[in-house]
């Protein structure tokens, strides 16, 4: 049978560069540590497997690339792809459309699991489809349910005739909707024959049927682009001011183009980099606007993954319960909170702050009692630091019954230095005997001794030892295994930071002073707020960005000013020259 | 727009009334429907129609408790394995492949990386071990390179279609669903979680919530005649303007989006499907009081309420393909109801001389054996038109997404196929075959369903034809 997989053949050398696969481990790891090229890790294996050209390489690429280099300045949006809007995406624009929708969440069910910033889009699949739909009849059937909501949504004077009430309908609710106008005579026409279908009944069902059909519009679920005939370069032409808007309102609030965007838009406001840098100031100063860097930063840390933890009954009886994990969750929040706003929201910060938030459920970890509210607290003692000890994120990074030095340390290698760990290999050695008595780093001792082992585990283990301090939920102890825990851990294959430390506090400040984190952290923020891999064409957008962010002190609330003076976000590649404008 | 005469629809639906008024026992309504049930809309001349039903557990086996011992090439059962002995009754319809390995997860040419155990530098593909399996378990294709970092990633979707969608799109189209994807306890990062895709970065995620799926697949149940079809025609009206739309839009964006709007365009196709073939002609079974499918200890009832609900689709020919996922592949599966208080993939990487730790990765082996044969089960209690069982026209593969948890190997895969496809597979065995590839058991599956002209599957650097000695 034919592998059905999609060939993109104008994308195929965006898929080596997703192949940052390396043939075994050398103690090198992909990513910006230096000596490694695009191509150094590129194999005939991956997705180029099967002789297809990976659809997800045509995303956008799959992983990040080496170097950022901006020699030679073309502006080059790179490559954009539809996305489909994500689940918080959808509520929230159907609230800018209709409101509180009863039944809503419950008919579009649960939100997948998405990869780090919702990179990998797999195309949409029939369950997803019908949950579409099914939103659809409910959202339908709550605007036509009342006679208020309808007339607001579709009013129609007495005398009128009900398809002229219908096109308005289109032109009106279908621009909301669609971020786009509606204005082509024959796409309206074939709206208002929707309507007709369910007018045979009643005006209001014919309403209900045609906002059926738009809400399960390719044009609503997805944020499309087509862009402009206006050229900026060979490889990048202007938006249209209704594409600027959904970018801007999706990429700072998560939500649609707002009553005051719309307003923009029909000013012509959008036109220039300049109106766009104005939009800015106020967006940022509505509510979501004011959550943005804290959304970047709760998805950088994958605190959401607290949600889907399991951690051991008998050891962590707290844990189980809804309402620890959410307390975890709005630590976290009030954390972040706490940093971009009181602390100055510097890189130095996030990884070295002292502040510790705790309620009822988290006194504990610090030996406090804690009230219904979140309080702070200082913590001079060595035993805080940032994100690296914030529970959430400690627990996150952690097995059910015990820490894992592996999985800490990949999150710094992966999260934290943007660095690229090749696969674990096929077949991988009989696991070390538990026994009791035994700590977990010297449990971990056989990825030292055994050379197949150590290649990579070097790369891992020294690096999450350091945070041998703290347990399965991010507790501090002082033991383990009753052993006294040794927390000495060792960088290998950084830019700048290579060497040993001893405990989160000092791998902290190692972190802090990294030109490769400070670039790293920027190479995220890329990643969020674009919705794609960095790639070699994104080299002057990520020059631009990592030097505002420089200009600012390193300030993460300077990110979204960055971003939106960007090529990547600004312009898109033009629409392919067979396809008609 | 013209409105659309679900004619179809109506002569399907009085032919499968017509025939359950001509004596073939009907439907009955409550749960276990099955027990003594007809095939709906088959004809009574015609031969059984062959059915597909892929199902995944986790983790690795212990071999020595799984496989037959010996060496022989073929060796009937007398005496099933410690694991397998739930499935007593069904001995002679089974047969058990050893020596079936998934080099597709760490190759592309036979040989290329001399896959032996303990050869660790071999050219990695994306994913750790756990997340390549079910990729590749049903598609014998790969993962393609992505961000997904669970379990040792990073990696993205399947690299291509697996064999379950294969044979829905030859045998899927007459059918309200073309294929129906359970689970149970589905977590974890998505490239575990998915064993069936329709394409290329395409994951045809199963539904974990038996009352999500219950509702999906028997949403029209309780409407009369009337309302239905009222239902069809409008609910047909808005799928021709979305089908417009989307070739309207097609016209004017990328190639890349393009192929975007086609991969949905094919969804909606499919949504289409169902709807001209649904009917509310076969009963659903009564559902038991909600509670939250997705908790550890609720397992064991939402995997039988699941397993109901496949054996009804099939039963009521809703569907001939399906898959079923017990967890997700790396699964944290706590298994308290036969004394495992331990997470199974913590378990799974024990050391072979860990006896206690072997015990209960028997019992959990043992107690998805159990669950299988719950399968079997309801699929035995169904008489075809032509008086077989459907257990007998199916083909039923239950695999893995490694051979052993603490080596992490992609060889030995615990791979059991019940089920004759209708006296294709010669069955009552276990085969030992000296390291085939997976791509050549699916190929076997193809041609078991009935499609002689599928000789190759999956990644054809390797896959060298059929399983040889499957056949009756």
């Amino acid at each position: 049978m034919v592998n059905k997989s999609r060939l993109l053949g104008s994308f195929a050398p965006l898929a080596v560069l997703g192949l940052l696969v390396l043939p075994a481990c050398q103690g090198n790891v992909i990513g910006n540590a230096g000596g490694m090229s695009a191509s150094g890790g590129a194999s005939s294996t991956g997705a180029a497997a099967g002789g297809g050209t990976s659809p997800t390489a045509a995303m956008g690429g799959n992983g990040p690339i080496t170097q950022l280099d901006c020699s030679q300045h073309v502006v080059d949006p790179g490559p954009t792809t539809m996305q489909l809007l994500s689940h918080q995406q959808y509520l929230n624009t159907v609230k800018e459309l209709a409101g509180e929708v009863p039944g809503l969440e419950q008919a579009l069910g649960d939100d997948t699991a998405a990869s780090a910033f919702g990179l990998i889009q797999p195309d949409v699949t029939q369950v997803q489809l019908e949950r579409f739909q099914k939103a659809a009849q409910t959202i339908a059937a709550v605007i036509v349910g009342n006679q208020a909501s309808l007339d607001k949504v579709a009013p129609c004077a007495a005398g009128a005739a009900p398809t002229d009430c219908a096109k308005s309908l289109v032109q009106k609710f279908g621009t909301l909707a669609y971020r786009a106008p509606v204005s082509d005579p024959a796409d309206i026409d074939r709206h208002v024959q929707l309507f007709s279908v369910g007018a045979a009944t009643s005006y209001a069902h014919g309403v209900e049927m045609l906002l059926q059909g738009m809400l399960q519009s390719p044009r609503f679920l997805y944020r499309v682009e087509i862009g402009t005939a206006e050229k900026v370069s060979d490889s990048a032409v202007k938006l249209s001011p209704y594409e600027v808007a959904a970018r801007l309102s999706y990429a700072l609030w998560d939500s649609p183009p707002n009553a005051q965007l719309n307003q923009a838009i029909a000013a012509g406001s959008l036109a220039t980099k300049e109106g766009v840098a104005q939009q800015l100031t106020w967006m940022l100063q509505d509510a979501r606007g004011q959550k943005l860097v804290n959304r970047f930063l709760d998805q950088w840390m994958h605190i959401g993954s607290v949600d889907n933890l399991v951690k051991n009954a008998d050891t962590f009886p707290q844990f189980q319960s809804a309402s620890f994990r959410e307390s975890l969750k709005g630590q976290a929040a009030a954390f972040f909170d706490d940093l971009l706003n009181q602390q100055g929201g510097k890189l130095d910060a996030l990884f070295k702050s002292n502040t510790v938030f705790f309620n009822k459920d988290l006194g504990s970890y610090y030996g406090m009692t804690g009230t219904d509210t979140f309080q702070s607290a200082q913590r001079a003692d060595g035993t805080a630091a940032g994100i690296l000890t914030l529970p959430a994120v400690l627990a996150v990074q952690a097995k059910p019954n015990e820490s894992s030095p592996i999985y800490r340390g990949r999150f710094v290698r992966e999260a934290l230095l943007c660095q690229q760990l090749p696969s674990p290999p096929p077949n991988i050695p009989n696991a070390p005997e538990v026994m009791a008595g035994v700590s977990t780093r010297q449990r971990s001792a056989q990825h030292e001794a055994d050379p197949t082992c150590s290649a990579c585990h070097k790369l891992l283990d020294p690096v999450g030892f350091g945070f041998e301090n703290y347990d399965s939920i991010g507790q501090y102890r002082t033991q383990d295994g009753g052993q006294p825990v040794d927390a000495s851990g060792n960088l290998v294959g950084t830019r700048d930071i290579d060497g040993p430390f001893n405990g989160v506090a000092e791998l902290a400040a190692k972190l802090a002073s990294s030109a490769e984190v400070k670039e790293c952290v920027t190479r995220q923020w890329f990643r969020f707020a674009i919705n794609r891999f960095e790639q070699p064409v994104d080299g002057c957008s990520m020059k631009s960005v990592l030097d505002s962010f420089d200009a600012a002190g390193q300030n993460l609330n300077s990110l979204p000013q960055a971003i939106v003076q960007t090529d990547a976000f600004l312009y898109r590649r033009p629409i392919d020259a067979q396809v008609k404008q | 727009m013209k409105q659309r005469e679900p004619i179809d629809l109506r002569t399907a639906i009085s032919r499968r009334k017509l025939l359950g008024g001509l004596g073939a026992a009907t439907v009955a309504l409550s749960s276990p429907i099955w027990r003594a049930a007809t095939v709906f809309g088959q004809d009574a001349n015609a031969k059984a129609a062959k059915r597909f039903i892929g199902v995944f557990s986790a983790n690795g086996t212990i071999a020595k408790s799984f496989f037959q011992p010996g060496v022989a090439s073929e060796i009937p059962f007398t005496t099933l394995s410690p694991i397998l002995a739930p499935l007593d009754t069904y001995k002679d319809k089974l047969t058990v492949l050893n020596g079936v390995h998934m080099y597709s997860t760490v190759e592309d040419t036979l040989g290329t990386t001399n896959g032996h155990e303990g050869d660790n530098f071999a050219p990695g593909k994306p994913g750790g071990p756990h997340m390549k399996g079910p990729g590749a378990m049903l598609t014998g294709g790969s993962l393609m390179a992505g961000s997904f970092t669970g379990s040792g990633g990073p990696a993205g979707y399947a690299d291509r279609q697996s064999v379950d969608q294969a044979i829905a799109d030859r045998i899927g189209k007459m059918t309200q669903f073309p294929s129906l994807e359970f689970g149970v306890r589905i977590e974890g990062q998505e490239p575990l979680r998915v064993i069936s895709y329709r394409g290329a970065n395409q994951p045809n995620t199963a539904v974990d919530d038996p009352f999500q799926m219950y509702s999906r697949i028997f949403a029209n149940a309780n409407l009369s005649d009337a309302e239905l079809k009222k239902l069809i025609a409008e609910r047909q009206s808005v799928l021709d303007f979305l089908k417009d739309d989307i070739n309207r839009l097609e016209a004017r964006v990328s190639a890349e989006d393009k192929a975007k709007l086609e991969a949905h365009l094919s969804v909606v196709r499919n949504i289409e499907q169902g709807l001209a073939n649904s009917a509310n002609a076969c009963k659903p079974l009564t559902m038991p009081a909600k509670y939250d499918p997705h908790a550890m200890e609720q397992f064991p009832n939402a995997a039988k309420l699941q397993m109901d609900l496949m054996i009804l689709a099939h039963t009521c020919n809703m569907t001939r393909v399906s898959t079923f996922m017990f967890a997700n592949a790396d699964s944290w599966q706590y298994y308290p109801w036969i004394g495992v208080n331990e997470e199974h993939h913590e378990l799974s990487h024990a050391g072979d001389a860990d006896t206690a730790a072997t015990e209960k990765l028997v019992k959990i082996n043992t107690w998805h054996s159990e669950q299988f044969k719950y399968i079997l089960d309801g699929l035995a209690a169904v008489t075809e038109a032509d008086g077989s069982s459907m257990l007998d026209s199916s083909l039923i593969l239950w695999g893995n997404e490694l051979g052993a948890g603490n080596t992490h190997t992609y060889k030995n895969i615990p791979w059991v196929i019940a089920g004759s496809a209708g006296g294709y597979l010669k069955t009552g065995r276990q085969i030992n075959y000296k390291d085939e590839p997976h791509n050549n058991l699916l190929v076997s599956v193809c041609q078991a369903m009935g499609f002689s002209d599928v000789t190759t599957f999956g990644i054809p650097g390797v896959c060298t034809g059929p399983l040889m000695g499957l056949t009756a």
